[in-house]
């Protein structure tokens, strides 16, 4: 009997294929099991890696050095320098604060709301995961339904500025997904001129906003969100008119730094 | 040699978990390329993609979640979010590596 077996170079072609197959295979059914149970497997990630962030966490800065070693001494001098700018320029702007809060308090009084009501203090929460671990806007945070955490409600760092908004609970972690998470649209004011637009999330704490020529705004206006205590967002940092265009576009850039973010805090919606 | 060869493969795995949650993303997909040309038909590198997508993606009731809506109710929103970059970057590095192995000299084939 004649037995025709495969050529050896067909034999490795298929098994090639083969092997193709079974990582397409598996690819379909992890991005079904994403896909359908998200929070399922949400659930079971965050768990798996708590502890590693909570590793993470404890040593701080000291692991900055795994991705401190690629950045050029330069630029590290300039970012020195700039942060110390930066830092009087806080200063006196933390003394200006403290004056308008002063009278922001009285004001109020005076319709019976107190400060401390408008301000309405959240819960603290760790940082358990932000950019740029993954590549999403999103953190992970260490408080979540038993905190008394919901979805929707508001992330502040630093105090007073917006960060994002709760996407999901789970009983003691929460994703919180930043406003520059891309093409998110975010309503907000220019605290200068009260000028209302919808800025639009580029990522990497970026926002762009497409207004008319005569818009008024400009380079360094503060970005807030609407309220009646305006909680800044952003700053203008540049802005490209051209001059056949009848609109200008203006580039936001998020107050803070995500990439230095250790605590925030999480106001009720 | 065939148990070291397995040990070789946990240890590798094991490492590549860690990092997942330390290093930026980008770094670890350059451990990942690595990895995929260290051991043969690393199929379980998929699987450190959908813990990533799974932890980091914002979750959502809708099978691809949500995008281009206001962050204020996105959590009601539905759209279109890609939640899928880890595990189609680990995809492209096993596939690319399959295809690689075979062609290149100095590879040694197991």
């Amino acid at each position: 009997m004649k037995t025709i077996f495969l050529q050896k170079s067909n034999r490795g072609r298929s098994r090639s294929l083969l092997r193709i197959l079974s990582a397409v295979l598996l690819l379909f059914f992890v991005a079904i099991l994403i896909g359908f149970a998200p929070d399922s497997s949400n659930r079971f990630a965050v768990a798996t890696a708590r502890p590693l962030w909570l590793v993470r966490t404890f040593f701080g800065d000291k692991l900055d050095f795994l991705t401190n070693f690629t950045r050029p001494k330069s630029n590290l001098i300039k970012e020195n320098e700039e942060l110390k700018r930066e830092l009087d320029q806080a200063r006196a702007e933390t003394i200006f604060y403290g004056a308008l809060s002063t009278e922001y308090g009285k004001l109020l009084s005076v319709l019976d709301r107190s400060l401390e009501d408008e301000k309405n203090f959240g819960k603290l929460g760790t940082v358990l995961a932000k950019p740029p671990q993954s590549p999403y806007d999103t953190l992970v945070i260490d408080i979540g339904r038993a905190a008394g955490v919901s979805a929707g409600d508001l992330v502040l760092s630093f105090g007073n500025i917006a960060l994002g908004r709760v996407n999901s609970v789970e009983e003691s972690h929460a994703t919180v997904l930043l406003f520059s998470n891309g093409g998110a649209e975010t309503q907000a004011i220019v605290e200068r001129s009260d000028l209302s637009l919808v800025l639009t999330g580029k990522g990497g704490g970026g926002f762009e906003v497409k207004l008319p020529q005569d818009a008024d705004i400009a380079v360094d206006d503060l970005i807030v969100l609407p309220g009646l205590l305006p909680t800044p967002l952003g700053q203008v940092v540049k802005i490209d008119t051209a001059a056949a265009s009848s609109f200008k576009t203006v580039s936001v850039r998020a107050l803070a730094n995500v990439n230095n973010i250790r605590w925030v805090e999480v106001k009720k919606n | 040699m065939k148990i070291a060869g397995i040990l070789k493969r946990i240890l590798i795995d094991l490492f590549l978990f860690a990092l997942l949650f330390l290093l930026p993303w980008w770094l670890w997909l350059i451990f990942a390329a690595v990895s995929v040309f260290i051991i043969d038909r690393q199929y379980e590198i998929i699987v450190l993609g959908f813990i990533a997508d799974a932890a980091y993606g914002a979750p959502s009731s809708n099978f691809f979640g949500s995008m281009g809506k206001s962050t204020q109710n996105l959590f009601l929103a539905d759209g279109f979010e890609f939640r899928f970059i880890f595990i189609i970057g680990t995809f492209v590095l096993l596939v690319t590596s399959m295809i690689l192995k075979p062609r290149l000299r100095f590879y040694n084939k197991m």
